[in-house]
């Protein structure tokens, strides 16, 4: 290992972990502005308010400061556990996410598998382990509830996740990330994979791949208006009832860790990574270029996840059976009829 | 008898009733403000005009003698319309100043402005200033309000015969007024105030002390003579505020004096006794240890006859199980019997309950008063004394005074702090007569119903709780029952009380026949 | 119909309906007051504690008529009358007390106040640190 591979996984890991306050300073602005109301504003360090900037660290420092309770009946082993298990999986998918283009002859990308996707489709999986874990081992009727809704959801979802994925793979041909971004960069936006990656017949495609990879992502994320693993009018906090102090911050940072690596996915896979035309040059290799890709890499991210906030604070939650059937009888017969275009359209003008 | 027509409504009244009375006694209401039924017509209001059969135009009813076939009509168009230009008329110079007149709320002026919806008024030149000032003492007017009825210039002149007030000046600047240096100052100057049908006559006493739609109206007698005037107290939040007469025919018609309407500041009197010294169980022990030593008739008893027939029939009883000689009996005479003109009465006994005292007891021992217990005392036979008062300011003899220092023991019920419950080793804090319900029989031997209008002081216990805790004490009595089951047992003892109860004593009471029995015979 | 029906099956266009409400609210005034900061100004009649009123001449204007303590629904005043020492009147309220913790601030006394001597003012901020400062006597009344 070089320092070169050293400094990219503490930059990854401090990206995804300095995300989640800046994450939710932006979620309580945001709700704020859209409710009329000002938000956090009273926080200050040395005097300097700076909007409430610092409010996520107060509130870090309160959730330290907490009393850590396990419930006398919870299954103490898995219960530590869970947290966990919900909050590396996103951090390790970054590992194969290129945050830019490259510095010298050093690419931004912690390490480039060349099965990149799948191993992200597998490790995301495994966050369900954590959310069905804690929901059991609580052994509280709300948080087991809550976990089961939280492994139903996040498996009927991965499906449809994992068949827009495909699609992208049938574009791009490849499963290598660093593959993917580069097929992007060859032209303008229409070499984006929402745009058809480059070939205009399969523009109506990528988009409706895009559409529906982001709403499953939004369910994976257990985010509103999929939100019913928590949903505090049913079930009191869902899966993380019981959880207190630093064991629930685990949670509430897992979630904003999630939805950061959900977000880089979706710009990695369908918004061309760390390119823009016209700002990105994908052959300069200088300090200044490599910055400059990670900026609009960063920069598409925020854009993504501000939908993903402005989204929660305007539609209502649905239904348990709502959530089923779209997922099952929408959103799964869509993607299906969609990879079959692709491949349709592939097979017939492809490349090869 | 003449039989007449009321709104199609055949009734027989008797010859040369006025129209109005008879509407009324057939339960027809004609608004009026002159006419009062204790008093001569006036016909001045024009309040009460009628349709009658008789005449084409509209009559005063309280001026028109019923005829044979005469048909009255009470309601109509022109009648409404009449009665509502006669208010027009009467609110010309009338202030209205309802919020702050203390009249306000039982006024006859208010309640038929309500009525007939004369709610705007077409006058807008300035009204008339006529004084405010006092009577006399008790009394102020209030000029502007006066609607100039003279009911209350005919009560001084038929009633109470000292007529003091006139009235004075002509036309709107009419009011009612005394002469010059003559206040109006009779033993029944306040009824002028019940009577007066607006504000122009106010008591001093009540003046802005209430508001009449807070305050409650509890229907009782009059305890302040033995004539036992029917009375309306007011009170509110456990406060007496005023007493007013109650109408009934049979005792005081409609009035009551200045004197029983302001007998009700003792009930709240610093000097109530609201802490007993010792308890009934130490008074009925040594009553008992002192009649063990000297032997039957060393206890005595005082009575006042402010006590109810409950009270009176218990303290009896309670003589009877000490062995005791009759009891002194403390009444309170005072100046001489005063007849008005009107017929109304004060009694010179300022006690109510004279003439039951004196059934039980005989008419010789009431008028001995206290003379034989001092006698008794000095010479040394009665060595304990149960003294039971209701009497505000009683006056107690000089030598009765001397004679408790000799007393080996005395215990008092009694309602305000005096010399003998000074001197008492027991005293046990009783009730006014706003405070309890019983029966007071009144000198015409009419038996009254009384009935608690204020809570008692906290330390206060019912006169008849008391007496039969005592009698309990002495084995005398089974059970501690309320006031009214007492009375059942004294209509079973008593003859003249014979199938009487609360129910049937009503708002009027009940005039009691001879007793069979003679006195001796009672306990 | 069929359209709009079939609109309505996709979601998607009431979606964007709703964002873009959303959206235009994220641009628009706020409406938070940043009270210790910053006083709110009570609406026009905001029903807030009561005063007393003077005339020109700086005395109470009322007359004791006890038409505010009639028409109260909660019963929380309390007036004992007296004559005046002024000739233009009969009576004033010797004690006027109102216990502000049952009153209800509905504003009936200033209704049935013939001498438009009692009002609620617009003070909100109703605090106290025991139960009798809450009970506002004349001269506290008289004063605000």
């Amino acid at each position: 290992m070089n320092i070169w591979d050293l400094a990219k996984i503490v930059f990854v890991i401090a990206l995804v972990l300095q995300g989640v306050p800046v994450l939710v300073w932006l979620e309580r602005k945001i709700s704020a502005s859209i409710q009329g109301r000002i938000g956090p504003n009273r926080t200050a360090v040395l005097g300097l308010k700076a909007a409430g900037f610092f409010q996520p660290v107060a509130d870090a420092v309160k959730l330290l400061f907490k009393e850590d309770v396990t419930p006398g009946a919870a299954d103490r082993f898995l219960y530590q556990l869970a947290p966990l298990f919900v909050f590396v999986p996103p951090l390790l998918v970054f590992t194969v996410i290129p945050f830019g283009n490259r510095i010298g002859e050093e690419h931004l990308q912690v390490a480039n598998l060349p099965i990149g996707v799948l191993f992200v489709m597998s490790v995301l999986s495994l966050g369900v382990y954590g959310v069905a874990f804690g929901g059991w081992a609580s052994n509280n009727k709300y948080s087991l509830l809550g976990g089961l809704r939280a492994s139903a959801q996040l498996i009927s979802y991965e499906l449809t996740l994992g068949l827009s994925i495909i699609t992208i793979i049938l574009m791009a041909g490849t499963v290598d990330m660093r593959e993917i971004v580069a097929r992007q960069t060859r032209s303008a936006f229409l070499s984006w994979n929402l745009f058809g990656g480059g070939n205009l017949l399969l523009l109506p495609s990528g988009l409706v791949a895009g559409l529906v990879f982001y709403v499953a992502a939004l369910a994976e994320n257990n985010r509103l208006p999929f939100d019913l693993p928590e949903c505090e009018a049913e079930l009191v906090a869902g899966y993380h009832t019981e959880y207190s102090s630093m064991k629930f911050a685990m949670y509430f940072m897992a979630e904003y860790a999630a939805m950061i690596t959900m977000s880089a996915l979706f710009v990695t896979l369908f918004l061309g990574g760390w390119h823009f035309p016209g700002l990105v040059d994908p052959a300069d290799t200088s300090w200044i270029g490599g910055l400059l890709s990670h900026g609009v890499f960063v920069a598409k991210m925020g854009a993504v996840i501000a939908l993903y906030i402005w989204i929660r604070w305007t539609l209502p939650r649905f239904r348990y059976d709502q959530l089923m059937r779209l997922g099952w009888k929408v959103l799964l017969p869509i993607a299906l009829v969609n990879l079959l275009v692709i491949a349709v359209i592939g097979v017939a003008w492809g490349e090869r | 008898m003449p039989k007449v027509k009321i709104n199609g409504k055949e009734v027989e009244v008797a010859p040369g009733t006025l129209a109005l009375k008879a509407c009324l006694e057939a339960g027809v209401f004609v608004p009026h403000y002159c006419y009062h039924p204790g008093l001569t017509p006036a016909g001045n209001c024009r309040m009460c005009l009628v349709k009658v059969s008789n005449s084409r135009k509209l009559e005063a009813s309280c001026m028109y003698p019923c005829t044979d076939h005469l048909e009255i009509t009470t309601e109509g168009p022109d009648i409404d319309k009449a009665r509502r230009d006669v208010l027009e008329f009467l609110l010309i110079n009338h202030p209205l100043d309802c919020p702050i007149c203390d009249k306000s709320g039982e006024c006859a002026l208010q309640d038929y402005t309500y009525t007939y919806r004369r709610g705007v008024s077409r006058f807008v030149e300035p009204k008339n200033i006529r004084p405010t000032k006092d009577l006399g003492p008790n009394i102020k007017i209030w000029g502007n309000r006066c609607i100039v009825c003279t009911r209350c210039v005919r009560f001084c002149e038929e009633i109470s015969g000292t007529g003091e007030l006139c009235v004075v000046n002509r036309g709107d600047h009419a009011v009612v007024d005394v002469f010059p240096g003559v206040p109006i100052d009779n033993p029944l100057s306040l009824n002028v105030v019940d009577i007066c049908p607006v504000g122009a006559l106010i008591d001093k006493n009540f003046l802005y002390s209430a508001r009449v739609w807070f305050a409650q109206e509890t229907k009782t007698v009059c305890a302040t003579c033995s004539r036992g005037c029917n009375a309306l107290v007011t009170s509110l939040d456990g406060r007496i505020k005023r007493i007013v007469a109650r109408p009934n025919a049979a005792v005081n018609q409609y009035w009551m004096c200045d004197e029983g309407r302001r007998n009700f500041e003792y009930v709240a009197s610093k000097r109530r006794l609201d802490s007993r010294r010792g308890t009934f169980e130490e008074m009925t022990s040594a009553a008992r240890a002192i009649v063990k030593r000297y032997g039957s008739g060393s206890v005595g008893g005082v009575v006042s006859t402010y006590q109810t027939v409950e009270e009176m029939h218990l303290f009896a009883k309670l003589m009877k199980a000490l062995e005791a000689p009759a009891p002194g009996i403390l009444t309170a005479e005072r100046g001489a019997r005063q007849v008005f003109p009107g017929g109304f009465v004060i009694e010179a006994d300022k006690t109510p309950n004279r003439a039951f005292a004196v059934r039980l007891w005989g008419e010789a021992s009431v008028q001995d008063g206290l003379a034989r217990v001092v006698t008794d005392i000095d010479g040394g036979r009665i060595k304990g004394l149960i003294v039971l008062n209701g009497i505000p300011h009683p006056p107690w003899p000089q030598a009765f005074l001397a004679a408790m220092e000799k007393l080996e023991f005395l215990a008092v019920i009694d309602i305000l702090q005096s010399p003998v419950s000074d001197r008492a080793s027991v005293v046990l804090p009783g009730t006014a007569w706003a405070e309890k319900d019983g029966v007071f029989v009144n000198v015409d031997r009419r038996a009254q119903r009384i009935h608690c209008v204020v809570p008692p002081p906290a330390g206060a216990r019912l006169e008849v709780d008391t007496l039969q805790m005592a009698l309990v004490a002495l084995g005398a009595r089974q059970a501690v029952v309320s006031a009214e089951t007492v009375f059942g047992e004294c209509a079973r003892e008593y003859s003249e009380f014979a199938g009487l109860d609360y129910a049937k004593l009503g708002e009027h009471g009940v005039g009691l026949p001879e007793a069979t029995e003679s006195v001796s015979a009672a306990p | 119909m069929k359209m709009g029906k079939f609109k309505m099956r996709l979601y998607l266009p009431a979606v964007a309906k709703g964002l873009w409400v959303t959206m235009r609210r994220f641009f628009s005034r706020k409406e938070t007051v940043e009270y210790p900061d910053q006083a709110k100004v009570p609406r026009k009649g905001y029903r807030g504690e009561h005063r007393l009123k003077k005339d020109e001449q700086g005395r109470m204007k009322c007359v004791a008529c006890f038409m505010c303590q009639t028409a109260c629904p909660a019963e929380c005043i309390e007036i004992v009358a007296g004559p005046s020492p002024w000739p233009d009147r009969d009576k004033i309220p010797v004690t006027f007390n109102i216990d502000m913790l049952k009153c209800i601030y509905c504003g009936m006394c200033e209704e049935a106040c013939p001498c438009d001597a009692i009002e609620l003012t617009p003070t909100y901020n109703i605090v106290a640190t025991s139960r009798a400062d809450k009970i506002y006597d004349l001269h506290k009344l008289l004063s605000r």
